[in-house]
């Protein structure tokens, strides 16, 4: 048996690997995908006062600290059971969604997007920002920049800080935003507005490339599973606060609940040959790494909220949403399908960045967005709360436990790329299997195509347990039967 | 991000002439957040001595726990900035090291290559690309780590030990006429 690792250097933020075996035919046998795990988050967090948790989680990883405040701020308002008054939940969104646009922006522009931008047929030494910025042009290349300083400085009015928020406590804020705050954001979201409709356009002009098109609809990334996601009170995708919708296969909803019920409704595999759990929906049960509505196997982020939900809430989403469905996946015996290609991530993270911009146009509208009454004091004996959020990779939930006095007892948290483990290792294992054959030869260009079926799922393991980023260098590392070197490939960046 | 200060109060020096020194890692990370405490330590020793705060011109001081596109955005306008990591490989623990980002990001310090982002070199080439006024002269001061894999806001001994070789090391650069690179 031969074995192929695709094993990126060590650094210090993560050290993550794919190892491929192959059978005496030289066809794949397994893939394994591992990451090494960060450890004693929880130890750490034992024994400090539950408000700490807000600025405390928002260091687990600079990846997407706002999304772990937010989280950590509504799991601290369920353990004091205090609901924020309605400007603070506004403003909450807001900040939120101006991060999303801001995240959503990186991974197109930055780190995964570049496969579908300049296509995947690209020198690897090209698919990267510069290359990007090289296609569209320097003046789209500084509203990439431009966007994301709009979002941190969005971030900063409302958060208090760039990129590390810290205003959200157990109950609120601690502050409000001034009309000239207010209009600064508008100006700030409208232009997020434009960016976002002209990425959609840049979107469809790099579709017709075949080779970009077999990359986004191609059946060598297609994963025919549930899908779970945030939803509002229409069914519509949520990304701040709403109800926990999963969805099967064939489209038929499985149900909604609660994110406090979680656990009736997700548990966690273990595999003995990597640290991550993979969660899977408790009431279909775990049947291994495989397809199919009897298989417990979820996917979330951009692809598995779309497919959760009924619709997008702000306008021009809901066009380019309806529009994705009707390219990607007719309605069959009257009722939507599912979109299973995993490369649609790419085209279902623009579609959030729209509606994310739109939200922040109603929110900045409101007419409480100025209010001061942004805290209720809480007032209640600490117990027990759930927050959950959906942070640009998928669904996020923090859970802690207290004491009477509000000292944290016990923590447990899902990430993104936690729920996303059984699928990532699913894509991986697919493109594995569907590009290495037994003759073929193993080279750079094929061994992205395999990152790049990850790629499309925006993984960080910054929080999940340790870090596979979306830019790695790799090196892949082909032994015989007993173990030793054949050959080694290495791709710098 | 908000922990910045300016050794010389009132100087109205342009940002070009200032020189930023920034602390790069998570700090409750264990090891990992070194460099936090590295400019924590060389801002007690710039506010307790007039003669080396002198001698370092106008700094100013910086911790974040980015990198990539957002670290490349925070050195925007400035023509010299101090890089202070964590580094991972051969040394022993609490070794410092000192050298041109090309040399270290060779060696793969820890957040010069950032975990969800693009590489801070190809970052710094996309900021020029994009006609932004980026340092040419960045310096990486390195201590090398034991532990950065548990959730930890204590440094372990022989890194704790490097602070102050650390920030020896960053004044010996501040003394330094900022370089002028092609």
């Amino acid at each position: 048996m031969t074995r192929l690792t695709i094993d990126p250097i060590t650094r210090l933020e993560g050290h993550g690997k794919i190892e491929i075996f192959l059978d005496d035919q030289g066809d794949v046998e397994h893939t394994y995908f591992q990451v090494p795990e960060l450890r004693g988050f929880e130890s750490f967090c034992v024994g400090r006062p539950v408000e700490e948790m807000p600025t405390l989680t928002n260091r687990i990883c600079g990846v997407c600290p706002e999304a772990h405040h937010l989280a950590a701020a509504k799991a601290a308002d369920a353990v004091y059971g205090v609901d924020p008054p309605r400007p603070a939940k506004l403003l909450r969104e807001l900040l939120y969604c101006a991060f999303f646009v801001t995240d959503h922006t990186t991974h197109f522009y930055a780190l995964g997007g570049p496969d579908v931008l300049l296509g995947p047929d690209a020198p690897v030494a090209d698919r990267n920002i510069l290359g990007v910025i090289r296609k569209v042009g320097l003046d789209f290349g500084s509203r990439v920049i431009e966007t994301r300083r709009g979002g941190h400085r969005v971030i900063e009015l409302i958060g208090g800080r760039r990129i590390h928020p810290c205003t959200s406590v157990p109950g609120g804020l601690t502050k409000g935003i001034t009309p000239d705050e207010r209009a600064e954001i508008e100006s700030i979201a409208r232009s997020m507005l434009d960016f976002a409709g002209a990425s959609l356009d840049v979107f469809d002009g790099v579709m017709t490339d075949g080779p970009t098109r077999d990359l986004v609809l191609g059946d060598l990334f297609r994963h025919e599973t549930y899908y779970a996601g945030m939803v509002d009170d229409a069914g519509r995708v949520a990304l701040y606060d709403g109800r926990m919708s999963v969805v099967a296969p064939d489209g038929e909803s499985l149900g909604t609940y609660a994110p406090a019920d979680y656990r009736d409704w997700i548990a966690e595999h273990v595999e003995p040959w990597t640290y991550l759990t993979f969660p899977y929906l408790r009431r279909i049960g775990w049947k291994g790494f495989v397809d199919g509505k009897d298989s417990g196997v979820y996917c979330v982020g951009p692809l598995g909220r779309l497919n959760a939900a009924t619709g997008m809430a702000t306008p021009r989403a809901q066009e380019s949403y309806e529009r994705f469905f009707a390219t990607l996946a007719p309605a069959s015996n009257g009722h939507r399908q599912p979109v299973h290609q995993r490369g649609a991530h790419h085209w279902a993270r623009l579609i959030e960045m729209l509606y994310a911009a739109e939200r922040m146009l109603e929110l900045v509208a409101d007419p409480d967005i100025t209010s001061d009454d942004v805290r209720t004091v809480p007032t209640g004996t600490p117990t027990e709360g759930v927050g959950t959020v959906e942070a640009p990779r998928g669904t996020l939930t923090h859970h802690y436990w207290t004491d009477e006095r509000g000292i944290v007892t016990r923590v447990n948290l899902i990430v993104g790329t936690t729920n996303n483990h059984a699928p990532i290792a699913m894509s991986i294992d697919r493109a594995a299997r569907g590009l290495i054959r037994a003759g073929v030869v193993v080279d750079n260009g094929l061994l992205n195509r395999i990152e790049m079926a990850f790629r499309a799922y925006d993984p960080c393991f910054g929080c999940a347990t340790h870090t596979l980023p979306g830019h790695m260098p790799l090196e892949v590392t082909i032994r015989d039967v007993r173990g030793e070197t054949v050959d080694v490939l290495r791709r710098d960046d | 991000m908000s922990s910045v200060a300016t050794t010389e109060r009132g100087a109205t020096a342009e940002r070009g002439t200032t020189t930023l020194v920034v602390g790069l890692g998570n700090p409750i990370l264990g090891d990992d957040g070194v460099g936090w405490r590295v400019v924590d330590a060389l801002e007690d020793r710039l506010a307790g001595d007039d003669v080396t705060r002198r001698s370092a011109g106008v700094v100013e001081l910086d911790r974040v726990a980015v990198g990539g596109l957002s670290l490349m955005e925070r050195l925007v306008g400035y023509d010299r900035v101090v890089l202070v990591d964590a580094i991972l490989g051969g040394d022993m623990p609490g070794t410092v090291s000192v050298g041109s980002l090309a040399e270290t990001a060779c060696r793969r310090a820890g957040h010069l290559d950032s975990a969800h982002d693009v590489s801070l070199t190809e970052a710094l080439s996309a900021g020029r690309a994009l006609g932004a006024h980026l340092p040419d002269d960045i310096t990486v001061v390195t201590v090398a780590a034991r532990c950065v894999d548990i959730f930890d806001e204590r440094l372990s001994p022989e890194v704790g030990a490097a602070l102050d070789a650390a920030v020896d090391d960053i004044l010996a650069v501040l003394g330094r006429p900022p370089a002028r690179l092609a």
